[in-house]
C-alpha cells in the first residue's frame, strides 16, 4: 500500500457543510433556557467625568431585572498593562465606552429602560491625536497611569499620556546620518480602521449560584478569556469555564478580550441567568477595539549606492482610550519598523499613546502594515532620491544569510529567501505591463509597483499550543485542540496534518468543532497566522506519542520489543516481516488477544509545542531574541489612474511569499488572496472618520467602505508560493495568512508614483486625493 | 434596534388615506429600505407604520398618452425588467443597476427614493432631467406637480400631511433621444453616489437644434438642472474650448455641503462636470 501524502492537498473544508446550509453554530445562535437579554448605556461624551447616572426609571420597567453601573467598579483588566474597567468608573474616555448596561426579559424590554437612562457628565478636554496627545499640556486620559499594574518589559511614562514606550538602539545612528551622502525625511500616516467582521461581537455570561463563571462567547483566545476574567474576578482557573463555538472573522480583532469583562461584570447582577449581549454593526466600530492609527517619522542615511547607513524612526500609536491590547502593537511595529533591511545604524522610538477614541487592538498584521507602510514608502522615497531602480535598492540592502536584523538576530537560509520572493515578484509584473498612457484612453496612466515584507509573530515568550489524539474503535481519530476556527481553516489544515502524521486518511480524523476550556487542551491564542505552524507541531508530538503507546501494545501482543515495531498506513508493523501487521482499530483502544485476555488500553497522545528561546527585549537597546521565525515575502502591483476622475484601478496584485511546505493550496492562496483585499481595503478606502467631538461618522458599512466583490473581482490576484522549510515545524510549514496585507497599501501607492509621479504619505488613497494632488503638481507647473 | 409600533397593512387606498389622515406620525412603509434603517437607528420613532405594498393604484408601469407612468411601488428590479424604461429612459436602468446590490433592488421602490429626498438619491438626477411629475393623492383629492418643485430640501419634500404618492408620470422624449446617467462612488460594489449626473440629448446628430439637459444630484440640498450649462451647451458644436467653460461653468454657484462622508465639496463640484463631459463622450459618438 502506497503512502499517501495529505500534504500540498486542496482537501474540501471540514466545516464546508456546516457553513454551507447554516447548520455551524454561532454565539448568537446559542440559546441557553432563561436567557436575559442585555443592552449597553454608551458614552456619548470622548472625555468627561460622571456626575451620576439616572437608573431610576429604568429599573421600574416592566421585565426590567437589573440595571447596572460601573460606579463602584473595582476591577482592572488586562494581561501586559492593567488599565481598564469593563464599564466607566468615574470617567468616561471615549464616545461609546459603556457606562450602564439593562438586564431584561427580553431585547425589547432592555432597549425601552436603556432609554430612560439619563447619564450627566462633566465634559473634560479631549485628545484625538496622539502628535497632541504627547504634548506637554495635554490633558491626562489616565492620572493613575502610575498605579496601573504592568508586566516589567513594558514602559508606562506616568504622568503623560505614554502607555508604553519601545526603544530599539543598534550601532550609532547620529554617525551614520552624518556619514550618508543622503538623508531623506518624511512622515507617513495609517489611520484608524475597523476589522469590519462578518459576525458581531457576542458574548453570554452566567454566573451559576455555585459561584462558576460560564462564558459563551465570539473569542479567538478563549483560554486567553478565562485566565483575564479569572484574573480580575478573583477566581480560581477551574471556575471559569469559556466555550466557543465557530466565529465568524477574527481578524485580530476577537483576540485578546473585548466584551467579555462588560457582559461577565454586568452578569453578576443576575446569578444564576444567562446574560446575552449581541452587539450592533455600530458597537462593532466603537465598542470593541480599532485597529492602525500610526504617525511616523522616518529619517534614512544613504549612501550613493543606494547602501543604507542609519535610520531614525519614531512611531506614535494614537492607541485609544486604553493601551493594553495596543501594547504589543507599538513593540512588534518597533521590532519590524525598518522593514526587511539590514541597516547597521538605528534608533527606533515607538511609543503607544492613550487617546479620547476607541481602543486599539490587534488587526491582521500586527504592525507590520503600519511599519511597512513607512518603510516601503521611504524606500521609493530614497530610490526616486538617489535615481535608483527601487528593486535595486532593497535588493542591496534586504535581510539576507548571515545579515543581522534590527534587534540582533542573526539570519540564516532556512529563514527564507526573499531576494527570491523580490525576483518572482518583478518577473511577474514584468509579463504584459506597459508604463504610461494607456492606448484606449489618453486619460488612463499605468504604472507598476512593489514593496517587499517580512513578518514575525509578536506573542509571549511561552505561547504554547497543545493537542490531544484520541481513538474510537473504529480507529477513527479525535484531535482535540485548543485553538479557534474563525474562517482560516485550522481545522481542515489540522485534520491533514494529523492524517500525514497518523498516516490514516483525512476522514477518519475529526477535530473538535467547539472550543470548551474544561475540555480542550490549552492554547495561548489563535492569533499571529501561528496556528498551523504551532498547532500542527503539537498535533505531530500528540500523534508521536500516541503511535508509541500503539507501539508499545502491540509488542506486548506479540512478545516482541516495541523498537522492532514499525508505524504504517492505517496499521503499526513487525519491521522484519511488515506483512505481519495490526490495523491501528485493533490497538488504538487496546488489544483483546484471541483467549480474551486485555493488553493495554484506550491509547491517548498529548503533545505540546512552545517556540524555544524567545526573549524579552533588553530595555535600553530594544535587542533580544524576539521573534520565533519569520515570513518574507513581496507584493507588487499594477494599477492604472483615470486622470479626469482619479479613479484608482488596481488591475494585478501580486504576492511572492516564501511559505514553506503549502498544506492545503486552495486555503493558502484564500488566506493571501484575502488578506491582499483587506489590505486593499486600507489602501484604497477604509478609514475611522471621527467628529470634532470624537464621534466615529462612518459607524456603519454605509459610510465606512470595506472593498466589496465589485472591487475585488476586477483584479487579477496572483499568489506564488516559495518552498524553504521552517526547521521547527512538523513538515516545515511556516506562517502564511495575514502576511498578505502587510504591504499592499505600499506597493499600491508606489505603483501610483510610477503611473502619475503623486506620491501618497497617509493613507487611504481615495480618487478625491488623486485629483488634489493632481491639481497640486499642475499649479506647480504654473 | 426597532421600538414597538403599530402595523397596518391595508388594501385600498380609501382605508389607507383615512390612516394616514387620522393618525400623526405615520410612516409609510413600501420597500423598507431606508424607513427601517431609520427606524433601527432610532433617528424617527413613528407610532404608526402603514405598508402600501397592497396598493394596486401604485403599481404598473403603463403609457397614458405620450407619458410613461410608474407606480410609486415600481421597485428598481420592476424598472430593470421594464422594456419600456429600458427604450424610452435608459438612463433610469443606467441608475437602477447601480443602486444598492440585488437585494435591496428587489425592495427599494421608485416612489420611496423620491419621497426620501436625499440629494444624490439614484433615481433624483435622472427624474429631473427627464422633468418627471410626480402624483399626489389625500382624502381631499389628487395634485400634480413637477418633481423639481416637489423636493424642497434634505429629505423635504411638498407632501402633505395624509397624503400618498402614488405615481411618477414622465413625459416621452422625442425620438432619436439619447441618455445616460453617471455617477462616482467611493468603492465599486454597492455604494451611495458620492455625486452623479444625468444627461439627456434631443436631437443628437443635429447640432444646430440639439438640446442637451444635465440634472446633478448630491451637490445641493435636492437634486438640480444645470440651466446655465444646458443654455451654454445649446446648438452648440461640442468643442474642447466648449467643454472646457462648460466644466468653469457647471460649478458656479454650486456649495456642496462640507460634512459629507462621501465627497469633499472640491471633488464634488471638480466631477460634475468631468462627468458630463464624460457622459456628452458617450451620447453624441456616431
Amino acid at each position: 500500500m502506497a503512502e499517501k501524502s495529505w500534504l500540498g492537498r486542496s482537501i474540501a473544508r471540514v466545516d464546508a457543510v456546516d457553513k454551507v446550509t447554516g447548520a455551524a453554530e454561532y454565539v448568537a445562535d446559542i440559546r441557553l433556557p432563561n436567557t436575559l437579554h442585555m443592552k449597553v448605556v454608551r458614552s456619548t461624551q470622548a472625555h468627561a467625568h460622571i456626575v451620576k447616572v439616572d437608573t431610576h426609571r429604568a429599573e421600574q420597567v416592566h421585565g426590567v431585572v437589573a440595571v447596572v453601573t460601573g460606579q463602584n467598579c473595582p476591577y482592572l483588566f488586562g494581561s501586559c498593562i492593567f488599565d481598564q474597567p469593563p464599564m466607566a468608573t468615574h470617567k468616561v474616555r471615549f464616545v461609546g465606552e459603556p457606562v450602564a448596561a439593562v438586564i431584561g426579559r427580553s431585547r425589547d424590554v432592555a432597549l425601552e429602560a436603556m432609554d430612560l437612562i439619563r447619564v450627566k457628565y462633566e465634559p473634560l478636554p479631549a485628545v484625538f491625536d496622539p502628535q497632541q496627545a504627547i504634548a506637554p499640556k495635554a490633558p491626562l486620559l489616565h492620572e493613575g497611569l502610575g498605579q496601573y499594574r504592568y508586566v516589567p518589559s513594558f514602559h508606562p511614562q506616568p504622568g503623560t499620556n505614554i502607555f508604553h514606550h519601545y526603544k530599539l538602539r543598534k550601532g550609532d545612528v547620529n554617525k551614520g546620518l552624518q556619514q550618508a551622502d543622503v538623508v531623506v525625511e518624511n512622515r507617513y500616516q495609517f489611520p484608524h480602521i475597523s476589522h469590519a467582521q462578518l459576525e458581531p461581537h457576542g458574548t453570554i455570561a452566567l454566573w451559576e449560584r455555585n459561584g462558576q463563571l460560564k462564558i459563551w462567547s465570539s473569542a479567538q483566545s478563549p483560554f486567553f478569556v478565562r485566565h483575564s476574567l479569572a484574573g480580575a474576578f478573583g477566581l480560581p482557573h477551574a471556575q471559569v469555564k469559556v466555550v466557543v463555538p465557530y466565529i465568524g472573522g477574527g481578524f485580530g480583532g476577537k483576540s485578546d478580550v473585548t466584551i467579555e469583562p462588560l457582559v461577565a461584570y454586568a452578569a453578576r447582577a443576575a446569578v444564576g441567568y444567562p446574560v446575552r449581549l449581541i452587539l450592533t454593526r455600530e458597537e462593532m466600530f466603537s465598542g470593541t477595539v480599532l485597529g492602525r492609527g500610526c504617525w511616523a517619522r522616518i529619517k534614512t542615511g544613504v549612501q550613493k549606492d543606494g547602501t543604507i547607513l542609519s535610520e531614525e524612526i519614531e512611531l506614535l500609536f494614537g492607541g485609544g482610550a486604553y493601551g493594553d491590547c495596543c501594547i504589543n502593537i507599538v513593540a512588534g511595529a518597533g521590532h519590524n519598523a525598518p522593514g526587511p533591511y539590514e541597516i547597521p545604524n538605528l534608533k527606533v522610538d515607538s511609543y503607544g499613546v492613550y487617546t479620547n477614541t476607541p481602543p486599539v487592538g490587534a488587526y491582521r498584521g500586527y504592525g507590520h502594515p503600519e511599519a511597512h507602510w513607512m518603510a516601503e514608502r521611504q524606500m521609493e522615497m530614497i530610490a526616486q532620491k538617489l535615481k535608483i531602480n527601487p528593486v535595486t535598492l532593497r535588493r542591496r540592502n534586504i535581510l539576507r544569510p548571515g545579515s543581522v536584523n534590527a534587534f540582533g538576530q542573526k539570519m540564516d537560509a532556512s529563514h527564507g529567501d526573499l531576494d527570491k520572493c523580490i525576483q518572482q515578484v518583478v518577473h511577474e509584473l514584468q509579463k504584459g505591463t506597459v508604463r504610461g498612457s494607456s492606448k484606449k484612453a489618453a486619460h488612463k496612466v499605468r504604472g507598476t509597483g512593489i514593496a517587499a515584507f517580512m513578518k514575525s509573530p509578536v506573542m509571549a515568550t511561552n505561547a504554547a499550543s497543545c493537542a490531544t489524539v484520541n481513538f474510537g474503535e473504529d480507529g477513527t481519530v479525535n484531535v482535540l485542540v485548543g485553538c479557534t476556527e474563525m474562517g482560516q481553516g485550522s481545522f481542515t489544515v489540522l485534520s491533514q496534518i494529523a492524517a500525514e502524521a497518523l498516516k490514516v486518511p483525512v476522514e477518519k480524523v475529526k477535530i473538535n468543532r467547539i472550543i470548551d476550556t474544561d475540555v480542550n487542551p490549552y492554547e495561548w491564542q489563535t492569533v499571529a497566522s501561528s496556528t498551523t505552524w504551532k498547532v500542527g507541531n503539537a498535533i505531530a508530538r500528540a500523534v508521536g506519542q500516541a503511535i508509541q503507546q500503539i507501539k508499545e501494545i502491540a509488542a506486548e501482543a506479540w512478545g516482541v520489543s516495541s523498537e522492532e515495531i514499525e508505524h504504517g498506513p492505517d496499521r503499526v508493523f513487525l519491521r522484519k516481516n511488515p506483512k505481519k501487521f495490526l490495523p491501528l482499530s485493533s490497538v488504538a483502544m487496546g488489544r483483546v488477544q484471541p483467549d480474551g485476555q486485555a493488553i493495554g488500553g484506550p491509547v491517548v497522545g498529548y503533545g505540546r509545542f512552545v517556540p524555544q528561546g524567545l526573549t524579552y527585549p533588553d530595555p535600553e537597546t530594544g535587542q533580544g531574541n524576539l521573534a520565533a521565525e519569520w515570513t518574507f515575502g513581496c507584493q507588487g502591483a499594477d494599477v492604472e489612474v483615470d486622470l479626469r476622475t482619479g479613479h484608482i484601478q488596481v488591475i494585478r496584485l501580486i504576492t511572492a511569499i516564501d511559505a514553506g511546505q503549502i498544506v492545503n493550496p486552495i486555503l493558502a492562496r484564500g488566506q493571501v488572496v484575502g488578506a491582499m483585499v483587506y489590505g486593499l481595503g486600507a489602501a484604497l478606502s477604509e478609514k475611522v472618520i471621527y467628529s470634532p467631538e470624537g464621534w466615529i461618522r462612518n459607524d456603519s458599512l454605509t459610510d465606512y467602505k470595506v472593498p466589496t466583490p465589485g472591487d475585488a473581482s476586477s483584479i487579477e490576484f496572483k499568489v506564488v508560493f516559495l518552498d524553504t522549510p521552517l526547521p521547527d515545524s512538523v513538515y516545515g510549514a511556516r506562517p502564511l495568512a495575514e502576511h498578505g496585507t502587510v504591504s499592499v497599501a505600499p506597493a499600491i501607492a508606489n505603483a501610483i508614483g510610477h503611473a502619475t509621479e503623486i506620491q501618497f504619505f497617509a493613507l487611504p488613497m481615495t480618487a478625491e486625493r488623486v485629483v488634489e494632488k493632481l491639481k497640486m503638481k499642475e499649479d506647480r507647473r504654473c | 434596534m426597532l421600538r414597538p409600533f403599530d402595523y397596518f397593512h391595508p388594501n385600498d387606498m380609501a382605508e389607507t388615506l383615512t390612516l394616514l389622515d387620522q393618525e400623526d406620525e405615520t410612516s409609510v412603509l413600501a420597500g423598507g429600505t431606508d424607513l427601517l434603517v431609520k427606524m433601527r437607528r432610532g433617528s424617527i420613532r413613528p407610532p404608526v407604520v402603514v405598508d402600501i405594498k397592497g396598493l394596486e393604484e401604485c403599481q404598473g408601469i403603463r403609457w397614458e398618452g405620450d407619458r410613461l407612468s410608474l407606480g410609486s411601488l415600481t421597485t428598481f428590479n420592476d424598472l430593470l425588467r421594464s422594456q419600456e424604461a429600458h427604450k424610452h429612459f435608459p438612463l433610469l436602468i443606467d441608475a437602477a443597476r447601480v443602486m444598492g446590490c440585488y437585494e435591496v433592488r428587489e425592495r427599494a421602490t421608485l416612489g420611496g427614493n423620491v419621497v426620501n429626498a436625499s440629494p444624490g438619491a439614484e433615481s433624483g438626477s435622472p427624474l429631473a432631467v427627464l422633468e418627471a411629475q410626480v402624483v399626489l393623492k389625500g382624502r381631499r383629492g389628487e395634485r400634480q406637480m413637477s418633481i423639481g418643485h416637489f423636493w424642497q430640501g434634505v429629505g423635504k419634500t411638498d407632501l402633505a400631511p395624509g397624503e400618498l404618492l402614488v405615481r411618477i408620470v414622465i413625459p416621452r422624449l422625442p425620438e432619436g433621444s439619447r441618455s445616460t446617467y453617471l455617477r462616482r462612488s467611493r468603492v465599486q460594489g454597492m455604494d451611495l453616489a458620492s455625486v452623479n449626473v444625468a444627461v439627456v440629448v434631443i436631437n443628437p446628430r443635429l447640432p444646430e437644434s440639439r438640446e442637451i439637459r444635465v440634472a446633478l444630484g448630491a451637490v445641493a440640498p435636492t437634486p438640480i438642472r444645470a440651466r446655465e450649462v444646458e443654455t451654454l451647451l445649446r446648438g452648440q458644436e461640442i468643442t474642447s474650448s466648449l467643454l472646457s467653460q462648460m466644466r468653469d461653468k457647471i460649478q458656479e454657484g454650486l456649495a456642496p455641503r462640507t460634512t459629507s462622508l462621501r465627497a469633499t465639496p472640491g471633488y464634488k463640484k471638480e466631477m460634475v462636470g468631468v462627468l458630463t463631459e464624460m457622459a456628452l463622450e458617450v451620447l453624441l459618438k456616431g
